[in-house]
């Protein structure tokens, strides 16, 4: 039997970490003003996620966290976006049967899953109940992890040519890990069409549906994200701490605890869908042509539909 | 250090995150049969953990259930005893030190990560993806007890005694309140948490909290059937049916009570003793541990509880 390569565990980490060259994450804290910036840093792949880069992710925000000087974390990307979510090669391979293998297991698969995304330790319900106030400061692609992880910010700010989705809906549907919260942002009908058509928002749309708080020029965006970071760290210390703990407990009560175990159950199950002839499989195209020949697929497939439509044509 | 700067002791306050030496468990996998075994192992000390010790055991959980040879994790104490509960030592330094500036709210609520996060001990062991067994004998109080009431079976020895002192000195803690609801029922609970009586095994046994009740010789035998028969099952079924557990405790309202949980405990840590209470913090920082456990004794010693 072909050796899988497991993307959690002990082991895995200590090897990602000897082998990882630079950081994803940029750091940096205006102590002055209560302010940590959280900078997403791998342009050359518009900031796109491998696992570990998640951890880093919870594990920079932790440092945050724990920094009695912060009371306010920005986070943003570096180079033309905020952030297009998983690294799609990633997900191709973690699926790809190798001669002689077998797929994995549901059990691996939800250990993974839980463990990394959306899980008690993963990205997702680490920025749900963050202690410290978050901005997410979004320009460019806003999708997937990324999106999740915006969406899941106290304040959201976009620049005009933000713009906003999960792709996984166009490949496995509507993602439940998240279901409620969003249900709560952008209200039931919104996110349905979001998650069953996979178009993407543009920020004057977002700002419509008040999935975001703020649109403002480009040029203008770290600006205004640092005014509104400011205004809040005048606030008293504790009385963002009780604040933010009451959220948690308003955000658990109306449902987010349970939909996040319930979710990450059901995106498992969503690996194990089978596509019908016509249908488009990503990871089964990737398989065949690769990452960059299966998004154009993708792109083929949807080409007169308005998904086409919004600003950035994608 | 001004102490309403100091910070959670996740990152920084080396007291708090200071590891001891020897580790706190034992750690051994048995690769065949599929069971890892968590023995907490400061006997001389009745396996009263320190901060630290608990993110080890935390650390340790969750290596085995990220293990693909585990199926099931068995929990239990070297020496007298499962485990006394929490370190008095640090309680005095968590709680400050005469002098010093009341502690922040926040600061309050952060050093609590460690145990009633989401990341913490609690909910790392109650909702693990492997079966947990806690194999129970002497003392089972404090975040031992929690620790129990979190794991899917509890197996006792007839010499066991489950509760946790905190009940004492600062009420009915929710971490755990929520699950003692569920598995013993509202009085029951209630009964536990307003008293602070420690029930015994056959007690425990009769109101739900604990699965069986063994002579203490039969004890690891008995764990150890109980652990095979969860391991021969498949591998899928035992994560997906635990994966499904978590939901139904989340649906149940289990997890908005351990969020709302670590809010409501920070809150208990600003308790305010009246004349004549048994103040545990005073008692600890004017006597010692064994000074403050005996005011304890003699405190309580003349109530109907004791017998």
């Amino acid at each position: 039997m072909t050796e899988r390569k497991k993307t959690y565990g002990k082991e895995w980490r200590e090897e990602t970490k000897a082998k990882k060259q630079q950081p994803y994450c940029l750091y940096e804290v205006d102590k002055e003003k209560g302010i940590a910036r959280i900078t997403f840093n791998k342009p050359e792949k518009l900031n796109a996620a491998v696992n570990p880069d998640w951890i880093e992710i919870v594990e920079r925000t932790y440092e945050a966290v724990n920094d009695p000087a912060v009371k306010v974390i920005i986070y943003k990307g570096a180079g033309r976006c905020f952030g297009s979510g998983a690294d799609a090669t990633e997900i191709i391979a973690g699926d790809t049967l190798k001669p002689g293998g077998r797929p994995r297991g549901q059990g691996e698969r939800i250990i993974e899953l839980r463990r990394n995304f959306y899980g008690r330790r993963g990205f997702n319900q680490e920025i749900h109940y963050c202690p410290k106030v978050t901005i997410a400061q979004i320009h460019g692609y806003c999708y997937g992890g990324h999106f999740q992880m915006a969406s899941g910010c106290d304040i959201l700010i976009a620049s005009e040519d933000a713009t906003f989705t999960h792709p996984g809906y166009r490949y496995i549907g509507p993602m439940g890990e998240d279901m409620v919260h969003l249900m709560l942002r952008v209200g039931t009908a919104k996110l349905k069409e979001m998650m069953f058509t996979g178009r993407a928002l543009d920020a004057e749309e977002a700002l419509q549906c008040k999935l975001i708080n703020k649109v403002a020029p480009l040029d203008k965006l770290e600006e205004e994200t640092a005014k509104m970071a400011e205004l809040i760290a005048l606030q008293a210390a504790d009385s963002l701490a009780i604040g933010k703990a009451n959220f948690g407990t308003a955000l658990a009560l109306a449902g987010v605890q349970a939909m996040s175990s319930a979710g990450a159950v059901g995106h498992v199950w969503q690996h194990m869908m089978r596509s019908e002839p016509g249908e488009f499989n990503l990871v089964r195209t990737g398989r065949e042509r690769g990452l960059k020949g299966a998004l154009q697929a993708n792109k083929e497939r949807w080409k007169d539909s308005s998904l086409m439509k919004n600003p950035q044509g994608n | 250090m001004n102490s309403d700067e100091r910070p959670s002791y996740i990152v920084s306050d080396e007291k708090f995150s200071q590891r001891s030496d020897p580790p706190y468990c034992l750690y051994e996998v048995d690769k065949k049969r599929g069971i890892a075994t968590i023995t907490f192992n400061k006997p001389h000390k009745l396996n009263a953990a320190t901060p630290g010790d608990l993110q080890e055991l935390t650390e340790k959980t969750i290596e085995a259930e990220e293990d693909s040879d585990v199926k099931v994790i068995v929990y239990k104490g070297a020496g007298p005893c499962f485990t006394s509960g929490v370190d008095l030592e640090w309680i005095t330094h968590a709680f400050g030190v005469k002098g010093e500036r009341r502690l922040s709210q926040r600061y309050r609520y952060l050093r609590l990560q460690p145990i009633l996060s989401r990341q913490g001990l609690h909910q790392s062991v109650l909702y693990c993806l492997k079966a947990t067994i806690a194999q129970v004998h002497g003392y089972c109080y404090g975040t031992g007890f929690s620790l129990a009431t979190a794991c899917d079976i509890v197996i006792a020895s007839e010499d066991a005694t489950f509760t946790n002192p905190a009940f004492k000195y600062i009420g009915a803690t929710p971490e755990d309140m929520v699950l003692l609801f569920l598995t013993m029922g509202v009085k029951k609970t209630k009964e536990m948490m307003l008293t602070g009586q420690a029930f015994s095994a056959q007690d425990a046994l009769n109101y739900g909290l604990i699965n069986k009740v063994v002579p203490k010789t039969k004890l690891d035998e008995e764990v150890n059937i109980m652990a095979e028969k969860i391991a021969r099952h498949p591998f899928d079924a035992v994560v997906m049916g635990k994966a499904n557990f978590e939901v139904a405790l989340d649906i149940a309202g289990v997890g908005a009570c351990e969020v709302a949980g670590h809010a409501q405990e920070t809150w208990q840590s600003n308790i305010q003793y009246q004349p004549g209470e048994f103040n545990l913090i005073k008692s600890l920082a004017n006597k010692g541990i064994k000074g403050a456990i005996q005011e304890r004794e003699d405190f309580f010693s003349d109530t109907p509880l004791k017998r």
